[in-house]
């Protein structure tokens, strides 16, 4: 009797596995794939002129690198004063950043983080089309600012930059300075 | 004998359930294609419009060319130009990625120059994030492999670099979200003014 029970009570067991087992949704997977999405879009950029040689300078003194190499007058900016055009040349609209990084030769200069370089600093300004004045330039670090956002798709911006040069020299050996624009998907 | 058969019949009875506890579904298309009459040469009938289909009528022709003043041009859909340097994609997303994870996905470059050119191919912390992104610090480049970090293209060539992302068991992510670039240079700029192109790498980590 004792035995026959025990079996009832293990067909009901498993009649009860099978009947929750049935209705129980699968146990979900605990771990997902890794997923990667890229859209088939490009990024290039072209710049129209790439150097800018300037010669001599004296200490404390403002030079423009410009179509006619003075300040651009009148203000805002206009682009017929500007030096040097940039052309989204991809895909999608870009952001196009600036940085400099210090100038080599001789001492070196360092890059000035604002537009009163002190003994052995440079200033480096940008603008573009449209910028106010002088005082809304962006100023040119060693770490990237933007210069202009959103430029769409064959858009084109015109632009130009500005040195200011150290308080005082202690060499006068020639320095190079490497000025990089970069170019980014927008969003 | 009796018990040990029906001990025998419980247990499969409760392994076949917990064992075969997946569900596959699988969709089947099926695809109708007529095969038409295969006996001879194809026969081609001439189309003839009904009666009452309308006329489309022919375009005026324009004695001055139209000159199209601020109108968008979309280039999504064209190819890439040749004479160009570009990369592709210019955005990645990586999704439900997670400690000893590892994911790659190559960066096209394209030598747009005549002559061949040295490509510098790196990791760089990003200016910006995209909203609900951080911006990666520069450690995270010791989970970023550049399969060929300076590769020579020819003239016109375009090339694909692996850039493989792969997290450590033990380490932990910056945020849930994280962005960092793939930058591309041309070594062989020397002048003042040079470019740089980025790929922007956005990570969204897999909430366990």
């Amino acid at each position: 009797m004792k035995k026959k029970l025990l079996r009832i009570v293990a067909i009901l067991a498993s009649v009860i596995v099978l009947a929750v087992s049935s209705v129980m949704p699968v146990m979900a997977a605990t771990t997902q794939d890794v997923t990667i999405t890229a859209t088939p879009t490009y990024i290039a950029l072209t710049n129209s002129e790439a150097t800018w040689a300037v010669g001599v300078v004296t200490a404390s003194t403002a030079y423009w690198w410009t179509a006619d190499d003075n300040a651009p007058d009148p203000e805002p900016f206009e682009a017929a004063d500007m030096k040097s055009t940039i052309t989204n040349t991809g895909s999608v609209a870009e952001d196009i950043d600036i940085k400099v990084a210090a100038f080599t030769g001789g001492d070196g200069w360092a890059i000035s983080t604002d537009d009163s370089p002190a003994e052995g600093e440079i200033s480096i300004r940008a603008g573009v089309t449209g910028t106010t004045n002088e005082a809304g330039m962006v100023q040119v670090i060693t770490t990237d600012n933007e210069l202009t956002g959103s430029l769409a798709a064959a858009g084109t911006i015109k632009w130009c930059m500005e040195m200011e040069t150290p308080a005082s020299f202690t060499d006068g050996a020639e320095k190079t300075g490497v000025v990089t624009l970069t170019a980014t998907q927008d969003a | 004998m009796k018990n040990k058969i029906l001990l025998g019949l419980m247990t499969l009875v409760l392994i076949v359930p917990i064992s075969g506890c997946s569900y596959t579904v699988e969709e089947v298309y099926e695809l109708e294609m007529p095969l038409g009459d295969t006996s001879g040469q194809p026969s081609y009938t001439p189309y003839e419009p009904p009666a009452n289909e309308p006329v489309i009528p022919t375009a005026p022709s324009v004695a001055e060319p139209v000159e199209l003043v601020n109108s968008p041009i979309t280039v999504d859909d064209q190819q890439p130009p040749d004479n160009v340097t570009w990369i592709s994609p210019g955005k990645v997303i990586i999704g439900n990625f997670h400690k000893g994870a590892k994911a790659e996905y190559p960066i096209a470059i394209h030598n747009g120059e005549d002559t061949s050119i040295e490509f510098l191919v790196y990791y760089r912390q990003a200016n910006r994030a995209a909203d609900g992104y951080i911006i990666a610090p520069d450690t995270m480049q010791d989970w970023v492999t550049i399969a060929d970090p300076t590769p020579v293209l020819a003239p016109k060539e375009t090339r694909n670099v692996i850039v493989v992302l792969e997290m450590p068991d033990e380490a932990e992510p910056p945020s849930s979200r994280w962005e960092f670039w793939i930058a591309v240079k041309d070594n062989s700029q020397n002048e003042m003014i040079q470019t740089e192109l980025c790929s922007r790498w956005l990570v969204e980590m897999r909430v366990d």
